[in-house]
């Protein structure tokens, strides 16, 4: 599933509502209030476009309202917001480290012939991937399930998506403009494949 | 079970058998033609009829009773249907027991069971000997424990999962799921942090972030130059790029060569922005519209009077924008035009 350009003007829409809302203190901040402005409504508006029926925009939600309740009532306007910040969120599944360790070492004195340490190593890296995804979903601690979490995660990815587009195309339309009004001088701009991105990340 | 369930006196005044929602029945033809064959009212009477069929069958009068009682076993269905068989007339009910399964033997189609036994067995299977457990009868190839069959469903699904996303991650080939899942969030990684510096970048302002970025560099005065994509707020996992771009910039007020080096090493480049969005108009219109590339601004350490500029705006060439920004224009060119080509190659990677 492809962002589609509907998906676009929608979260575009919600995205210039919340902006709206800073607007009056729009000049005389610095550029991390507007860093932060920018990047919490364009949350919201993602979030919000879900309507609630996914975790991580629930999550996601709760999480911006932590920071800026007021952004958020105002963009979810209606009971709506009411019931998703006052939602109870599902637990966060916490393991005593200890505990799993211990049970762990246990499980490993048991037989092991070499099939089955393949498949148990195979078992530890998919086992730690979807931890790492947990980590990065807002809300994947709260999913109990796999299926529940790769289903959020594809969710999550196609808003992703869209998100970066409409910021993108918005960048380049102003560029566009500004290159014709302004003469500027030469700049130079980094640019990552986006596999390199992997290698700091990696932990 | 189902099947006996609606021959209980109370269930039914429908003539029709459900089909068994369990998938143990489709292989089972006589489930088959239960499913077809409307069973007649009289499946209502308490009392059979007294037909000729009924006095041919080896029926005591135990059995009269039985007749009576709620049905709880798949057994008298077959039973049932024996009797229509055999009797080609009204239905009788003979209720087999666990003795009583001479009847049923006669025929040799289905199994006796007690009847205690509600069991899920729809048997059609060969006749058995008397078992206090029915086997359920499985599908090929296929396990009956509920447990496995749950086990199976879940990998199924997430199987179904993993196929979508692997359609909508570039680069997403990899049939290990392990490794897929590593592609998978290093993608949700990325896409966040281009968020950020899409956040950043034009839409917050040149002046604003090389200030920012110049603070947290620490030489406040230097305002031309400027980094985006990292920032103070960041997370663990952004602290390596901004080391990165704090190392670069470092790098390139002394020397740009060095500074490409040290990207190359990396494996980043530099490259002007009108070559960037032209690899990735590109690129971005073939399969997905997320350019696999993120764009993270640098403002060159040469004009102070970028202050009033947006940083990713350039029109030039490349070399054009080597001579200003340092001396050694060779060098860097012959550097950027190696990355350049690197960087295209990687770009044309998904």
């Amino acid at each position: 599933m492809q962002p589609t350009s509907s998906m676009n003007e929608e979260f575009l829409k919600k995205w210039q509502m919340g902006l709206q809302i800073f607007r009056p203190s729009i000049d005389n901040t610095s550029v991390h209030e507007r860093k932060k402005a920018i990047k919490l409504s364009a949350d919201v508006a993602m979030a919000s476009l879900r309507k609630g029926t996914t975790c991580w925009s629930r999550a996601l939600i709760e999480k911006t309202a932590t920071e800026d309740n007021f952004l958020v009532r105002q963009m979810l306007s209606g009971i709506k917001a009411e019931a998703l910040i006052n939602k109870k969120l599902p637990k966060k599944i916490v393991c005593h480290r200890k505990i799993v360790r211990r049970s762990k070492k246990i499980l490993r004195r048991k037989s092991k012939s070499a099939s089955e340490e393949a498949a148990a190593k195979a078992k530890r890296l998919v086992k730690r991937r979807t931890q790492g995804l947990r980590n990065v979903v807002p809300g994947g601690e709260l999913m109990s399930n796999d299926v529940l979490l790769l289903q959020e995660t594809l969710d999550y990815i196609v808003s992703l998506q869209t998100q970066v587009n409409v910021m993108r195309s918005i960048v380049d339309a102003a560029e566009a403009e500004i290159e014709r009004t302004v003469c500027c001088s030469e700049n130079a701009i980094v640019i990552r494949g986006w596999r390199d991105y992997s290698k700091p990340f990696c932990t | 079970m189902m099947n006996s369930s609606l021959l209980t006196p109370s269930s039914s005044s429908s003539s029709h058998i459900q089909t068994p929602s369990t998938t143990f029945d489709h292989e089972d033809f006589l489930d088959q033609i239960f499913s077809s064959a409307p069973w007649p009212s009289v499946v209502d009477d308490a009392h059979p009829p007294p037909s000729d069929g009924f006095h041919s069958h080896d029926v005591d009068s135990r059995n009269q009773q039985i007749m009576m009682m709620p049905l709880n076993d798949g057994s008298s269905v077959h039973a049932l249907y024996n009797s229509f068989s055999a009797s080609g007339s009204l239905p009788n009910f003979h209720i087999p027991q666990g003795s009583g399964g001479g009847l049923m033997n006669q025929q040799g189609q289905t199994q006796p069971q007690p009847q205690a036994s509600a069991s899920t067995a729809t048997g059609g299977t060969v006749a058995a000997p008397p078992q206090s457990r029915t086997k359920v009868r499985a599908r090929r190839g296929q396990a009956t424990d509920p447990h496995s069959i749950a086990e199976r469903l879940r990998r199924e699904r997430i199987a179904e999962r993993m196929k979508a996303l692997q359609e909508l991650v570039p680069n997403g080939n990899k049939t290990d799921k392990a490794s897929m899942l590593d592609e998978i969030i290093d993608y949700v990684k990325f896409l966040q942090l281009q968020v950020k510096v899409l956040s950043m970048s034009r839409l917050g302002g040149a002046a604003s972030v090389s200030s920012q970025i110049s603070e947290a560099g620490g030489s406040h005065g230097n305002a031309s130059f400027a980094m985006a994509g990292g920032s103070q707020t960041a997370g663990n996992s952004n602290d390596s790029i901004t080391m990165t771009e704090h190392q670069v910039a470092k790098l390139m007020e002394e020397d740009m060569g060095s500074a490409m080096q040290y990207l190359q090493g990396k494996g980043l480049c530099l490259m002007p922005i009108s070559l960037a969005t032209a690899i990735s108009t590109a690129t971005c219109h073939s399969r997905n519209p997320l350019i696999p590339g993120a764009v993270a601004d640098v403002g060159g350490p040469s004009s102070p009077n970028l202050s009033g500029m947006t940083i990713q705006s350039t029109n030039t060439t490349m070399g054009n924008g080597n001579g200003k920004l340092n001396g050694n224009g060779n060098g860097v060119t012959k550097g950027t035009s190696s990355i350049a080509v690197k960087e295209a190659v990687s770009v044309s990677k998904p």
